[in-house]
């Protein structure tokens, strides 16, 4: 792979949870405009990988380096907690989170409009946006923190488990979705239920590591 | 807009508190059942220190309530911070504003204009139900002590910052906190004279924990026996330990977030 073709560089990265190595002078290369899957057994440090490329966590040795960005737009979809004000409804969570953020983001007519041909998730999302959190299924909630992470326009984009909780209708037009929507944008992600639908460039952190 | 921001917070917070009218009617019961206990301490207690309130005109009750009401405002939007943080925490909120490089002094402020209502609330229906009691200022004098409690929200505010890098750097700490709160706000003259105390501990209780010198000072503004015209000499005290305190907080809470995403525990 050549050099200009890196969006994001990891250099020697050390971390460790509690005296517990997770990584140490590890290295990783993401190429621009592609949907890279970390792949690997559980506890390995997938989630860890991507907190620490998306700029979460901060390792204590070694850098992660963002090509042509001094400080790059940062997008990122959690997989633990709900990541959402618990008292507010799907609406009220995505406006906020658009009021917090400081950069542009989408509005949610926009993000109608992105998924217009989906359309069980339509369907979902208008069901799910009046709800408040806190009486929402789990497949809703997490559709409500796709839609958040959609409409926040970023340089790169880590999705940590973006299928969890999802039903079949509606991962199989996520993974559909995302084809189109990545197409010129960079993505790290891990999938635990990764389909097939999605042409990921594959990263076995086993065989890194 | 900070103002749409507002009325989100708002919002979360009313009814993460507030489930029922019920709710609301149970915190006015608590507030009551307060004012009685007040009332029967004064009775029972208020002769005999009665020689050290002469110097702020006032009687025990009254000078218990003012304690309760002026001390309630900034002691909650303290304890409302620290419970919004956890909350956020709890639910991996944090994860979102450390990746869109969120504002937290802007959520935080935000957060704090959202949650005043609720002591307002409580001051408001103790005020009114205490003036039944015997309570009694002029207007003008509540509202300049009203205006030096909004002056002290700023060391308050400093101060939830100190606590919550506390919490950042230990993982605990909330219960340590309101205990300290409750300590510092008893030491600052909530329901006793400042003078009962050492005389060292009584002038750090009125120099620089904010607790003592908004107590102190609001005291002197009831009983008129401060001058009122602005600028005042306590203004400037509270104004500049207001930024010391919200100035090292802020750096101290940076910091303490960074030594977490260092560390890797971002569970709190």
């Amino acid at each position: 792979m050549a050099e200009q073709e890196n969006a994001i560089i990891c250099q020697d990265l050390t971390f460790h949870y509690h005296n517990r190595p997770i990584f140490s002078q590890f290295n990783l290369k993401i190429p621009f405009h592609k949907m890279n899957l970390i792949k690997g057994k559980n506890g390995i440090g997938k989630t860890t990988l991507l907190k620490l490329m998306a700029s979460i966590l901060l390792p204590p040795k070694g850098s992660v380096h963002y090509r042509g960005i001094v400080n790059p737009k940062i997008n990122w979809l959690p997989s633990c907690g709900n990541a959402l004000f618990p008292h507010l409804t799907g609406i009220e969570n995505f406006t906020l989170f658009q009021h917090l953020t400081p950069h542009q983001c989408l509005t949610i007519d926009e993000i109608k409009t992105l998924l217009v041909n989906y359309p069980v998730m339509i369907e979902t999302l208008n069901k799910s946006l009046p709800v408040q959190v806190n009486q929402c299924s789990d497949g809703m909630k997490q559709l409500i923190k796709i839609a958040i992470a959609l409409s926040h326009n970023a340089h790169f984009y880590f999705w940590d488990e973006p299928f969890q909780n999802l039903s079949q209708e509606l991962a199989l037009e996520l993974s559909l979705l995302m084809n189109t929507f990545f197409q010129e944008k960079t993505l790290v992600l891990t999938d635990h239920r990764h389909s097939g639908n999605n042409d990921y460039d594959e990263i076995n952190l086993e065989t890194l590591l | 807009m900070i103002s749409q921001l507002i009325i989100y917070l708002i919002k979360e917070n009313w009814r993460g508190s507030f489930s029922s009218w019920m709710t609301l009617l149970l915190e006015l019961f608590s507030s009551s059942l307060g004012l009685i206990i007040y009332w029967y301490a004064s009775k029972a207690f208020g002769p005999s220190i009665q020689e050290h309130l002469d110097f702020y005109q006032t009687d025990f009750f009254s000078f218990m309530v003012v304690g309760e009401i002026f001390l309630g405002i900034p002691i909650q939007v303290l304890t409302g911070l620290i419970t919004s943080y956890k909350t956020i925490f709890r639910e991996h909120i944090h994860e979102i504003f450390i990746s869109r490089a969120i504002s937290w002094n802007r959520y935080f402020i935000s957060q704090i204009i959202a949650d005043i209502w609720r002591p307002f609330l409580r001051m408001g229906f103790i005020v009114l139900v205490s003036m039944g009691l015997g309570l009694s200022f002029s207007l003008l004098s509540f509202l300049y002590a009203l205006f030096l409690t909004s002056l002290a929200l700023i060391s308050f505010y400093g101060f939830a910052l100190l606590a919550l890098s506390l919490i950042n750097i230990s993982g605990r700490g909330q219960t340590l906190i309101f205990q300290t709160n409750a300590l510092l706000g008893a030491l600052s003259g909530a329901f006793f004279p400042v003078e009962i105390l050492p005389s060292k501990l009584a002038v750090l209780m009125t120099t620089i924990i904010p607790h003592g010198i908004l107590l102190t000072n609001v005291r002197k503004i009831l009983a008129q026996t401060t001058a009122i015209p602005f600028p005042q000499q306590e203004f400037v005290h509270l104004a500049l330990l207001g930024l010391a305190y919200a100035g090292s907080g802020y750096f101290l809470f940076q910091s303490s977030l960074i030594f977490l995403r260092k560390k890797g525990r971002l569970i709190l």
